[in-house]
């Protein structure tokens, strides 16, 4: 290829530079765009695995919750059902690999004189939906451990001024207690700060959430050692479990543990009590469609964003050809062979998708990201514990713009 | 209403040899600019032929217009023909590529590395390059002909007193200027045939003779042949052979003694 008529072209590209700043400023915004979205998902979906992961720092999420809207179990009642659980056990299903009762109450904190809405949990340093305190400025401390330790959620701790050492008083039933704050963390039914029957999060100041230990609870409400109103199953591995969302019931492997398990409790005349899995936790299936549909719509956002930016690009040169049809014709009768100015013309678009496409790299990458996880932390309160690049998505998304590029 | 037949040439003979300078003249529509088209390839003439030194200069196919194409068996084939066909009939570009496109793209190919490898041509209205500075209009020629020549590019531009020139664009320098860089550009690549067309029809009489003492010079010194078609009956004085066209027909031909 010329360089003279590569330098002609660049030149004559130049002059509508307004035109061509729209068109390389439309791709930026196309691969920002996907680059962006694509990051916070797979940040996002990084954060949850490796929060609900069984391991030192997951909180091994359940896999059913058996809940008893009424009244509570004994310690041994709540035994007898784990042992039945496990017995006479669906063929081919997943096992059971931890069963954990647990006791949940409604309740109130009195902060500054006023009685808030809150929630308690009684949490021995469990093996199943632990307490989550990240090694994080978000969070500190460490999880109750005597009867008059709590942990209060982080959501709130900040709007309530309450931090690590901070008395408060607590209430449920007719009990009023006070606790010591030991620290500050999360709970995987509390990720999504919204009350119970409510889609959107609490206002601030309005809800709370507490993890106490079981016996902390029990004193607070006067129950029983061992009392208990759920109980969590962790089955070995992660079985696939049903989407509320579809029509279609995907829950295959977990649906015959799910039919076992009500089985048994109708047999223990527990048949008030309700078994959920995953798919039915609203916190745990908010957060998840969420990622869902980051992960399903930055394709088609970088697409969309990417074929406007392509039919600019089309008219634009469109208009610039026309606009140049004398010149051409000029160079045609000096004897210049057609190739060497068609080239010219079809690396244009691909240049000017390589510069934009350049550009929304870096901005993505630097800022675009970041913005959104910020945005993340902001609406869900969740801290984004390590920032990755996942440099396969960013290779997707500028081959999406490319490829749109070429083929207009 | 019947259609005419116009020839815009009609039985030209002309045997021209290297080193002449010929000035074509005649009123508007006698068929001038058709023959310098003719003789720079960028048009073709329906019957006869035109040999450059010893070679047939490629011409443009005369092919039938196709107006239709045959529907082929099989179904997405014959509703590929139907939309063709369609639009065909509704004057799209299909019709030119299934009928011409190939072979006409072809022959104006080898049309253009002709001119590419043989003629230069000075236009009317100079047509140079406007994105490109008057040095750049030069090089470019001499780049698409084999490769670059700074020096003689220079070398050039001094020839037509535009050496100070070099480096400011068409739309920075007068027309008369233009001109000469457009002369300059023509001869840069040392073509065998300097065609030139009107190229004094828009310059003042003052520039007329500067551009024209620098024609000939540089034909001169360079051994161009030069054919120039012109209104302008005052520039038979640089003429080695004068050639009277009337209705496409040559109504005289005769060599005159230069100065």
């Amino acid at each position: 290829m010329s360089f003279l008529l590569t330098k002609r072209l660049a030149r004559s590209l130049w002059r509508t530079k307004i035109r061509l700043v729209a068109v390389i400023f439309m791709v930026v915004i196309g691969v920002l765009g996907g680059i962006s979205m694509g990051g916070y998902a797979t940040n996002v979906s990084v954060l949850y695995d490796n929060i609900y992961e069984d391991d030192e720092d997951g909180v091994n999420l359940p896999d059913i919750w058996v809940n008893l809207p009424v009244g509570t179990w004994s310690d041994q009642e709540s035994q007898n059902l784990c042992n039945k659980f496990g017995e006479d056990f669906p063929v081919g299903s997943p096992r059971i690999d931890k069963c954990e009762p647990r006791l949940v109450l409604d309740g109130t904190l009195f902060h500054l004189g006023n009685p808030v809405t809150a929630v308690w949990h009684g949490i021995d340093e469990g093996e199943v939906d632990k307490v989550w305190i990240p090694d994080h400025g978000c969070c500190e401390g460490r999880i109750a451990q005597t009867a008059t330790e709590v942990v209060i959620d982080v959501h709130v701790a900040e709007n309530l001024d309450i931090s690590v050492g901070s008395s408060v008083s607590l209430g449920a039933g007719e009990g009023r207690m006070n606790f010591t704050v030991v620290g500050l963390g999360y709970h995987s039914n509390h990720f999504w700060f919204a009350p119970e029957g409510s889609l959107f999060p609490a206002e601030k100041g309005t809800y709370v959430t507490g993890y106490l230990t079981s016996e902390g609870l029990e004193n607070l409400v006067n129950l029983t050692s061992g009392s208990s109103n759920k109980i969590l199953i962790d089955l070995e591995g992660t079985p696939s479990f049903d989407l509320p969302t579809t029509e279609k019931f995907e829950g295959d492997e977990i649906g015959p543990v799910k039919a076992h398990i009500m089985e048994v409790l109708l047999d223990a005349d527990s048949g008030t009590a309700t078994v959920n899995d995953r798919g039915e936790m609203f916190s745990v299936e908010l957060l998840r469609a969420d990622l869902e549909g980051a992960q399903k719509t930055f394709p088609v956002v970088t697409t969309m964003l990417v074929v406007v930016a392509s039919i600019t690009i089309i008219i634009s040169l469109q208009r610039l050809i026309q606009s140049q049809s004398r010149e051409i014709a000029i160079m045609r009768t000096l004897g210049v062979p057609r190739n060497s100015i068609m080239v010219g013309y079809m690396l244009a678009p691909l240049i000017i998708g390589l510069i934009g496409s350049s550009i929304g790299v870096l901005l993505g990458v630097l800022f675009g990201i970041r913005i959104m996880l910020d945005l993340y932390e902001e609406i869900i309160g969740l801290p984004i514990l390590n920032e990755t690049i996942d440099w396969n998505m960013v290779a997707e998304i500028v081959a999406i713009a490319m490829m749109i590029h070429t083929w207009s | 209403m019947a259609s005419e037949t116009v020839k815009a040439l009609d039985g030209i003979n002309l045997n021209i040899q290297e080193g002449e300078r010929i000035i074509l003249l005649g009123p508007s529509g006698s068929g001038k600019t058709t023959l310098l088209n003719c003789l720079s390839a960028l048009d073709s003439p329906t019957e006869g032929s035109y040999i450059f030194e010893g070679k047939p200069v490629p011409t443009l196919p005369n092919l039938p217009p196709k107006t239709r194409i045959t529907r082929p068996d099989g179904f997405f084939l014959s509703l590929l023909a139907d939309i063709t066909n369609f639009a065909i009939k509704i004057g799209l570009w299909i019709p030119e590529y299934f009928s011409h496109s190939r072979p006409t793209a072809l022959s104006n190919e080898k049309m253009t590395t002709f001119r590419r490898n043989n003629v230069g041509y000075v236009f009317q209205f100079f047509n140079l390059l406007q994105d490109l500075t008057v040095m750049e209009n030069i090089m470019l020629i001499q780049e698409i002909s084999g490769g670059r020549d700074t020096n003689r590019a220079e070398e050039i531009l001094r020839l037509v007193g535009l050496e100070e020139e070099m480096h400011r664009f068409p739309s920075e320098i007068s027309g008369g200027q233009q001109q000469r860089v457009a002369i300059a550009r023509s001869i840069a690549k040392k073509p065998r045939l300097l065609l030139g067309d009107e190229l004094t029809g828009n310059l003042d009489s003052e520039t007329s003779t500067k551009v024209m003492d620098v024609l000939i010079q540089a034909c001169k010194s360079e051994g161009i042949t030069t054919v120039m078609v012109t209104h302008d009956e005052s520039l038979a004085k640089y003429a080695t052979r004068i050639i009277r066209l009337d209705s496409g027909k040559v109504k005289s031909d005769e060599q005159v003694k230069s100065k």
